[in-house]
């Protein structure tokens, strides 16, 4: 590079530069309730109807939704921490009217006593209120803030390969489980200092 | 540490650091329904790319519904409907690692 800032990590790999944004801690997303009081989907009836589907697929455990919520300009990455590692978790929808963000999470079985944990992460250039005049600021040439480490850079500790599930709508058995749990290991991974 | 890049916070505490392994936001922008949406990004060259899509809407309950597929090539993120089939509007975040 002729001009600019890179940062390069002990391996070699690119860490900070000012051609790309690294991510930022936001905030986590606060718990607005569930829709436990609606079908938990605890059968398929129409595959329970079929010979020889209803042992393989009428397994479910049921399902929870949870939903939060989280105010900010930016567009957050969110991301999953179980509390109940035994199930599994995605993110169902995500959807922003004017700046507060709805954040839907479904969770296998039925339980609605641990809601998981989300943490969201966005670039710096829409990371604001922080006036700390300590640390390190590098701009991209257009002026966008690239990194602000006033604002919690994420930093990536480890990773796995995820695999889908061969049937997604039973968490019940464990071959069942790996994508999920792989995606925890992932998750686990991420480190906000 | 004897060398390297360490940055603090106002408290002391390590806020990053180059034992840290980091993954860049190239993008983010949304796709609609049934559409096609294709961006290079010639400044991630060299670099492992990944498309993280995120649906937006709820699915309806009387009918399937379908996320759009990703396909990357080089620099080059297509997000796109699955042959014969329709595709619902998502987020979709693009990232980079050094890799």
């Amino acid at each position: 590079m002729s001009y600019g800032f890179s940062a390069i990590n002990n391996n070699g790999k690119l860490l900070i530069t000012d051609t790309m944004e690294n991510l930022h801690f936001a905030g986590k997303p606060t718990l607005q309730g569930n829709d436990s009081a609606s079908e938990n989907y605890g059968s398929f009836p129409e595959y329970g109807e079929v010979s020889g589907l209803a042992t393989a697929f009428d397994a479910l455990d049921g399902r929870i939704i949870f939903t939060y919520t989280f105010t900010h300009s930016g567009t957050p990455i969110v991301f999953v921490k179980p509390t109940d590692y035994s199930r599994w978790h995605a993110v169902l929808t995500q959807s922003v009217s004017g700046t507060t963000w709805t954040i839907k999470v479904i969770v296998s079985g039925t339980s609605t006593s641990n809601p998981p944990v989300l943490y969201c992460f966005v670039n710096a250039e829409n990371s604001t209120g922080n006036t700390d005049n300590y640390g390190m600021i590098v701009y991209k040439a257009n002026g966008d803030r690239a990194f602000d480490s006033r604002y919690s850079p994420l930093a990536v500790t480890g990773g796995g390969t995820i695999a889908p599930p061969s049937d997604p709508t039973n968490s019940a058995e464990l071959q069942h489980k790996q994508g999920p749990m792989m995606a925890h290991l992932f998750i686990l991974g991420i480190m906000q200092h | 540490m004897s060398y390297g890049l360490s940055i603090f916070k106002s408290n002391g505490n390590v806020v990053f650091s180059s034992a840290d392994i980091a993954w860049m936001q190239l993008d983010k922008f949304v796709v609609n329904a049934n559409a096609t949406v294709s961006n290079s990004y010639s400044v991630a060259s060299g670099l492992t790319i990944i498309a993280q899509i995120q649906m937006v809407n709820d699915s309806p309950t009387n009918q399937e519904a379908y996320a759009p597929q990703v396909s990357i090539s080089g620099t080059t993120v297509t997000i796109s409907p699955f042959s014969g089939l329709s595709s619902e509007q998502v987020i979709v975040f693009v990232l980079a690692q050094d890799t």
